[in-house]
């Protein structure tokens, strides 16, 4: 216990650290990189994007491999942050959204699934053969049918959702302590209670674990509409600032951060939620008595 | 020197039969291989009673104390609890089950898990209360109450299960092998707690177990139990004083006792060989 509270202290200051680590290689490397591939005198002119005399094969370096310096001030320089921070925001919006519509439903069929084998082996296929459709391709006809992008990444959001929910609840719901469902016969509860008091409550840590990993791929469900044909979004800058080229290459890396930090900070809250709902599960168990 | 058996069968001649009846019960799992779990088990217990159920491993003792709650139905025999059967016993909730495990709902806190058959009950919140205070007190648990299951020992938690299994006053008492999972000290402390319990709520006991002193020092009757189908090979009366306490254990006659059922239970498994 004393070892697991050692881990948690020093758990912000070693993700620090990678990170750092990280930020000094990737700073070196491209660095090396854009001195060894743009000459002198191009050098300013590929950074600000401004000179059109600079060849394109140099203008392309800061794309593969930016700077990583330049990438933070572009997240936070005026000019672009505002736009890029707004972006993010209209996607985890849908993202939110569609993790909540996908949540209740993946539940639900669930509960639905979990009443009868029957059931379960006729409804869990096709639940199935949904995560076999590429996203990627579901994304365009979506947005074509209802013609509105907000809908269409709730959906997409929503639809990535439902399945891991669906699976870990089922198996939740089904992973009870024998002993204490014969509690339950003994004293004659009711299905009703003995879902309400025992089965519910047991499945949650499974559908923590599932709703930690849609938190994320609903972020990434909404980019992959934005990608297909909307007018908003994080997915929408990525997509126009490599199409407008070199000149915007910090901006298409800050857009990048920016949708990566929306699914981790969407993955951070809902881990908050499950350790405050959670607290009696061991791992969350405070050393005390 | 009355016994507590002696009273016991006085206030059921009185209420005119037994609180449990067992009449040629047989229980057979079906499965690949039909297993003879109960080989026509008869027996009779008093209301108040404190019966034990001994036996070596797959003499069928926990599954008849699952057949006498309903929690498994018998293959053939029937099965009365205080006039009824086992299933409409088991809906008018007269039946209060401990397990080896305490099987507490980790997300309830002490006074929570105490609470839930009374919820399931659908007992007013503040008898609910009222109710769990009174058997937190009783179990010597009150200023746990807020507490979590997991922060309790285990002979705690279990002392939970049994005010659980207490709370809403249950005529009949199942418990398997209640104890079974602590320690010598701890074991002997519930035992006698579990006595002033009983004496207190008047509850008909089917208790089973592996210890011999156990069962002498709790018991008004022993059953005895052979494997390989479950029989019952004997029962054995217990005529030892109540109240009892520690130094009931140290009486001749409570080894004389022990080394009785003792004998019994080498004689089941030399013969099961």
């Amino acid at each position: 216990m004393n070892a697991a509270k050692r881990f948690r202290l020093a758990d912000p200051l070693a993700i620090l650290l990678v990170a750092l680590a990280l930020l000094a290689i990737w700073q070196l490397a491209s660095s090396l990189y854009f001195d060894a591939n743009v000459a002198p005198q191009f050098r300013a002119g590929a950074i600000s994007g401004a000179d059109p005399t600079v060849p394109a094969e140099m203008r392309v370096v800061q794309m593969k491999l930016p700077l990583p310096n330049l990438v933070l001030s572009a997240l936070v320089n005026p000019e672009n942050a505002a736009q890029l921070w707004l972006a993010g925001l209209i996607t985890l919006r849908s993202a939110v959204i569609g993790f909540v519509v996908g949540g209740v439903i993946g539940f639900g069929l669930a509960l639905l699934m979990v009443q009868s084998r029957l059931l379960e082996r006729s409804l869990l296929p096709y639940a199935i053969i949904s995560q076999m459709v590429p996203v990627i391709a579901l994304g365009p006809i979506v947005y074509s049918i209802f013609k509105d992008e907000n809908v269409a990444r709730i959906l997409i959001a929503a639809y990535v959702t439902f399945f891991p929910v669906t699976v870990n609840t089922l198996k939740g719901l089904r992973s009870v302590d024998p002993n204490a469902l014969a509690l339950m016969t003994s004293l004659a509860a009711s299905r009703r209670q003995v879902y309400w008091l025992l089965r519910i409550p047991s499945s949650l840590p499974y559908v923590f674990q599932a709703l930690k990993i849609a938190a994320t791929a609903s972020v990434i469900g909404a980019i992959v509409v934005e990608l297909m044909g909307a007018q908003q979004g994080i997915g929408v800058t990525i997509l126009r600032t490599q199409y407008y080229g070199p000149a915007n290459a910090y901006k298409l890396w800050g857009a990048i951060v920016v949708a990566s930090l929306l699914g981790l900070l969407f993955f951070r809250v809902v881990a908050i939620a499950e350790r405050i709902a959670l607290r009696w599960q061991p791992e969350f168990r405070s050393a005390s008595a | 020197m009355a016994s507590g058996l002696q009273l016991s069968q006085t206030a059921a001649v009185a209420t005119g039969g037994a609180a449990i009846a067992l009449d040629d019960v047989s229980m057979t799992f079906r499965g690949a291989q039909a297993v003879r779990a109960l080989e026509r088990v008869s027996l009779s217990i008093q209301p108040g009673e404190f019966v034990s159920l001994i036996g070596p491993s797959g003499c069928g003792k926990s599954t008849l104390l699952r057949l006498i709650g309903d929690l498994l139905p018998p293959t053939s025999g029937t099965i009365t609890v205080n006039g009824k059967t086992p299933r409409q016993a088991r809906l008018s909730r007269e039946y209060g089950i401990v397990f080896q495990q305490p099987v507490l709902y980790e997300w309830r806190t002490v006074m929570q898990n105490v609470q839930l058959p009374l919820e399931v009950m659908r007992v007013a919140r503040s008898e609910q209360r009222e109710r769990a205070n009174a058997l937190l007190e009783l179990v010597g648990l009150a200023e746990f109450a807020q507490r979590y299951p997991w922060e309790l020992s285990g002979g705690m938690q279990q002392r939970v299960s049994i005010a659980r299994a207490l709370s809403f006053r249950p005529s009949v008492l199942l418990m398997d092998e209640p104890f079974g999972a602590l320690d010598e000290m701890t074991r002997e402390r519930l035992n006698r707690e579990l006595l002033n319990i009983w004496s207190e709520t008047q509850t008909t006991i089917v208790f089973v177990t592996h210890s011999v002193a156990e069962a002498v020092f709790l018991s008004d009757r022993i059953v005895v139990m052979s494997p390989r189908p479950g029989r019952v090979e004997v029962v054995l009366d217990v005529d030892l004083p109540r109240p009892r306490d520690s130094e009931t254990r140290n009486a001749p006659a409570f080894f004389d006792l022990v080394a009785e059922v003792r004998h019994h239970l080498r004689e089941v498994d030399d013969a099961s060989g």
